[in-house]
This record gives structure tokens, sequence and C-alpha cells, in this order.
């Protein structure tokens, strides 16, 4: 019994690993169309990061818990794109959400060149309507 | 004076066997004892826990597919048409009474949905059908 449980938590967090990745790769692929498209004049990339330990919560992974998404060709983003950015992920309710429960805690939004961007707290702007400690 | 030694070296190996098996039968206890506590951590504190959050996990994570498009879309256009849409459908442009109320309302759907561009596009279609503008 014991052993089974172990188990299906070894099995969920992979499937959590997977489910992390599928995440990072639809957005890199849709940020890759929409740049080729001409639609995005600033080709996006959605990558892991270390995070920030100040903004943790009970569903954060172990390691990597921040989402950052970085400017990789194309124009440089202004502080206020940025800003933009984050701001759309934030009240994209949907993408919210399936980033808290799979662990993420901190969003980044970061230009090309060094470590100039934001951050934000993702549980501050969650409203599940259900209870977390 | 050697074969006294010679004589007495079991006997000394056999007075400290017992004393060696004492000791692994000790640490055989404690490494069960440590087991069972922590057996007894799991199912009482971790076990409990973890199905908690694999319950609100599998709340959160019901629902639909994230449409990425959309995401990379509005981080780049939906500004821009929000900025328009604002100033054509705001309700001082509008003196007539039905009018004025269809634009409040859209007014207020518009603010609502300023960070996504594929509700500000079906937002747009409907301003242009029940506003009679061009945008």
């Amino acid at each position: 019994m014991i052993l089974a449980n172990i188990w299906n938590q070894v099995t969920d967090w992979f499937k959590d690993r997977s489910e992390r990745n599928n995440v990072i790769k639809s957005f890199n692929e849709s940020a890759k169309m929409a740049f080729i498209m001409g639609t995005a004049p600033t080709m996006l990339k959605a990558s892991y990061s270390k995070g920030c330990s100040a903004y943790k919560h009970p569903f954060s992974a172990w390691i990597n818990t921040g989402f950052r998404i970085q400017a990789l060709a194309g124009r440089a983003l202004s502080k206020e794109e940025m800003v933009f950015i984050g701001e759309v992920v934030l009240n994209n309710e949907e993408l919210l959400r399936r980033l808290v429960a799979l662990g993420w805690d901190t969003l980044e939004v970061h230009d090309d060149k060094g470590q100039y961007g934001c951050r934000w707290k993702l549980i501050d702007y969650i409203n599940m309507g259900i209870m977390i400690e | 004076m050697n074969d006294t030694l010679t004589n007495v070296q079991p006997q000394i190996t056999n007075a400290t066997e017992p004393n060696n098996g004492t000791c692994w039968l000790y640490v055989i206890l404690i490494i069960i004892a440590i087991s069972g506590i922590l057996v007894t951590l799991y199912l009482k504190l971790i076990r409990p826990q973890w199905k908690e959050r694999q319950k609100t996990k599998q709340q959160l994570l019901q629902q639909s597919m994230v449409d990425f498009d959309n995401v990379i879309n509005s981080s780049f256009a939906a500004k821009e048409l929000y900025d328009k849409l604002k100033v054509k459908c705001h309700p001082d442009r509008f003196t007539d009474a039905d009018l004025n109320k269809e634009a409040t309302r859209l007014f207020q759907e518009i603010h609502k949905n300023k960070y996504n561009y594929k509700a500000l596009t079906e937002l747009k279609e409907e301003a242009t059908d029940k506003l009679n503008i061009n945008i």
C-alpha cells in the first residue's frame, strides 16, 4: 500500500514534468509561428528559471520555479512592452492556473540582454475560489 | 609464557563475540524504530497533504487548453486594438439612448478584455454591427 502510494507520487512527479515541458514547448511554438508570420515583431522564448524563493506557494516545485519569457530575436522590448506581456499572462486565467498548478511561482519577462526585466509573484494574481495555505 | 597466551586467545575471542552480536541487535532495533517513525510521519502528515494538493491541482488543471496563439497575439496587438476601441466605442459619442446603453455595455466589456486580443476582435465586430461605426 505504502509502496503503491510512493510509486503514484513518483509517476505524478514525472507527469508534472512532462506537462511543464508541454507548456514551454507550446508557448515557444506559438511565438515562433507568430514571428514567422509577422504578427509579432519580437520572437519570444519561454524557459525555466531559478525563480524567487520569496514567492513560494504550496504548489511550488523544488527547483526551477520561474517561468521566464525572453526576447530572442527581432527588435528589443521596451519596459512598457515587457509589463504588457506580463499583464497578458497574468490576465489569462487558464494559463495562470496552469502555471501555478504545475509548480511555477514566479513570472519573469526579460529583454534579450542581461538580467534586465520584470517579475511577478503568480499566486497574488490567481483567483482560484478554493482555499490554499 | 607463549603457551599460556596461545591457550587464552580463543577464550578472549569467544568472550567478545556476544558483545558484537548485541551491538548489531541494537543497531537493527534503532533502524526499525526510525523506519517506523518515518512511516508514521508519512501516513499521518505527508500523505494527507499530498492527497489534498493532488485534488486541488486536478481542480486547477481541469480547464480548457490554453490558447497560446492568442497569448502571443495579445502581447503585441491587444494594446493597439484596445486603444482604438475605447475611443470609438466611448458612450459619450452616442447621444441616442439605445445606442448609448449598448456603447456603455460594450465599453465595459472592452475594458474587461483589455489583455485578450481574441475577445477584443469579437467585440470589434459586435461594435461595428450594433453601433454602426467603422473601426
